[in-house]
């Protein structure tokens, strides 16, 4: 009796795990963890730092498992990375610096991994007027101590709340570079 | 012994839940009582709830972004000055028992803002107001004059408050002093009300104030209506004027809106371009939408692009153009938003004869998340680029189940020529009919 009753607990607790999944995966099934089966993430892990326009970016790239809720009837987990930032200018005066605040409110959320090593991320910040973009992050050298991000901007409307309304190109905010190459810290 | 033990432990166990209760039950009592959680008038006028109680939930959804100073709003004081159509309120802002502010609370067509109002006559009336015991309503006054902008049409409550003769001595005795507050707006020259708080964000307010208008879909007109505005000159010049590679690969966004004249002023309806600051992506709205009813803008060529609308197209689409096109056209189905683009360009347009629900800032951070995840897993690894018909698929979806409007439809278009788009939400699949 107590065998049975082992077994059909070690039954149970197997078909209750989601289905894993690799992080390349595109349609997303229910219930499904798409999991780090590669073991590709952790190597992103870490703090990265590079220049651009006489600015300094540094970023805080960290994987965390990830519950994604947001598809109608269809919540799934996810390893992801998360990033966090922080940008200064020539002089060290911090122009943007989100590097302490709480992981599940990050800023760079990761979204997936491509099959050519490519790992793209999206970028929503409530403190710059919602402003999004989308990133992609890749190695550039065999030791993965070196990586190239790209960053693109969603064209949005720009609402007169918002405070670099009106105001020209070069005085809104750049919080995160269009191409960068960052050194591992 | 054993039994003994569990008894003694099931008992502990109902002890802790029924502790545990007790302790919820207080924090959900507390809570409910909070005067910023519920509405209990305590004003000595018959007051206009309807409004109070839909501000009230405004502010509570939106409360970070108004909150202008540390205090909580006395809801149960709140006053609508006289006014019955759901149209102004002021109610005081209390640290403790000292009033600190007030908020005064207008509403413009479908909008309402907060403006916080530091009125010392005002802080100093409902000091009284929501302290003293004794409180006699006197009567309530509306009046106008004429000012070098417009008219000022005030709002005046005259209130009698017992005072006592001794803050100590409760015997002595007391007086009755009569107390005004005073409110007034501007309108200006004979056009729809100004908005008084240019600065501060609106926020939507549900069923236009009792706008009104009828119920039911016109959504077989939407595609004549389309074809109707392809046909009107200026409209077909603006597009065709978006619609070439040098505008698309400018490092700015262009647009055009068009801005009726005030009801009441017989003349056409005229477009003004608008072009985003030279290196940026994004496309300033102009400070006034009072009365834009429709836009045209461009999506350009740049890396990572995403050639359909943004959440924040729909909503300014949802709340501005189509309860603007209500007012000064007569229809809600008259607003349109167009998004051209060198991989196609789409137009959006409301079908219904009623007012679409309002969509809320907070509604709006949901629709970010879920457009940035989904359109940032459609991204290119090489050149960030989104395959246009999986844009069209993902933003159909996101319309289907994150947006969930009734009555909002999106067409594919060309200067002269339109489709509607369909969506399965079981296969996912996008279709198109053509207009006939």
């Amino acid at each position: 009796m107590k065998n049975i009753i082992l077994i059909a607990i070690f039954i149970i607790s197997l078909t209750c795990n989601a289905q894993e999944y690799p992080l390349t995966t595109t349609e997303v099934p229910s219930n499904a963890y798409i999991k780090d089966l590669n073991n590709q993430l952790p190597a992103f892990d870490g703090s990265w730092k590079g220049t651009w326009k006489n600015k300094t970016f540094l970023v805080n790239f960290k994987k965390v498992k990830y519950y994604f809720t947001h598809l109608q009837n269809n919540p799934y987990y996810q390893d992801i990375l998360i990033g966090k930032f922080q940008v200064k200018d020539a002089n060290g005066n911090i122009l943007f610096d989100n590097l302490n605040i709480p992981d599940n409110q990050a800023k760079i959320e990761g979204s997936r991994m491509f099959t050519n090593g490519t790992y793209s991320l999206s970028y929503l910040d409530s403190d710059l007027c919602d402003k999004m973009g989308f990133i992609r992050i890749a190695f550039t050298n065999s030791t993965k101590t070196q990586m190239i991000l790209k960053y693109s901007e969603v064209s949005d409307l720009i609402e007169p709340s918002c405070f670099f309304y009106g105001k020209p190109g070069d005085q809104r905010p750049e919080p995160i570079p269009k191409e960068i190459i960052l050194t591992k810290q | 012994m054993k039994n003994k033990f569990i008894s003694k432990l099931l008992l502990l166990v109902a002890f802790s839940i029924l502790l545990y209760s007790c302790m919820h039950d207080d924090l959900n009592s507390s809570a409910e009582n909070s005067p910023s959680k519920k509405y209990n008038s305590k004003s000595v006028w018959k007051e206009d709830e309807t409004y109070i109680k839909n501000v009230m939930k405004i502010y509570q959804e939106n409360e970070s972004e108004i909150k202008k100073v540390n205090g909580t709003p006395l809801w149960g004081y709140a006053m609508t000055m006289g006014h019955t159509d759901e149209s102004f309120l002021i109610v005081p802002i209390a640290s403790g028992k000292t009033i600190v502010s007030c908020l005064k609370v207008p509403r413009n067509g479908n909008y309402i803002t907060f403006i916080n109002d530091t009125d010392p006559e005002h802080i100093k009336f409902f000091q009284g107001y929501t302290t003293i015991q004794k409180r006699k309503a006197i009567k309530q006054e509306q009046m106008s004059s004429e000012s070098a902008r417009g008219i000022v049409q005030c709002a005046v409550s005259t209130v009698s408050m017992w005072y006592p003769n001794s803050e100590t001595n409760p015997d002595a005795g007391g007086h009755w002093e009569t107390q005004y507050i005073t409110t007034c707006s501007e309108i200006g020259g004979g056009d729809t009300p100004t908005n008084p708080n240019p600065e501060g964000p609106t926020y939507p307010y549900p069923g236009g104030g009792g706008g009104g208008g009828g119920t039911g879909s016109n959504s077989s007109n939407t595609c004549q209506k389309i074809k109707d505005k392809q046909n009107n000159t200026k409209y077909s010049q603006k597009y065709d004027a978006l619609n070439k590679s040098e505008i698309f690969n400018k490092d700015s966004e262009r647009g055009f809106y068009e801005l009726q004249p005030p009801v009441g002023v017989n003349v056409e309806s005229g477009f003004v371009q608008v072009d985003g600051p030279p290196g940026s992506t994004g496309l300033d709205l102009p400070a006034n939408t009072d009365r834009i009813t429709g836009l045209f803008h461009t999506h350009n060529n740049v890396e990572g692009s995403v050639k359909i609308f943004s959440p924040t197209d729909v909503r300014t689409f949802v709340n501005i153009f189509v309860s603007n096109a209500k007012v000064f056209l007569g229809n809600y189905a008259d607003a349109y938003s167009t998004v051209v683009t060198s991989s196609g360009s789409y137009t959006l347009k409301y079908s219904l004869m009623t007012s679409p629900p309002g969509v809320t800032r907070d509604t709006g951070k949901i629709w970010n998340e879920w457009y940035k995840r989904e359109m940032s897993r459609a991204v290119s690894p090489e050149d960030g680029s989104i395959d246009q018909s999986k844009v069209e698929q993902i933003f159909m979806q996101f319309l289907n189940d994150v947006v969930k409007i009734e009555g909002l439809e999106i067409f594919k278009v060309t200067s002269n020529t339109s489709e509607k788009l369909t969506y399965n939400p079981t296969t996912k699949v996008v279709t198109s009919v053509p207009c006939p």
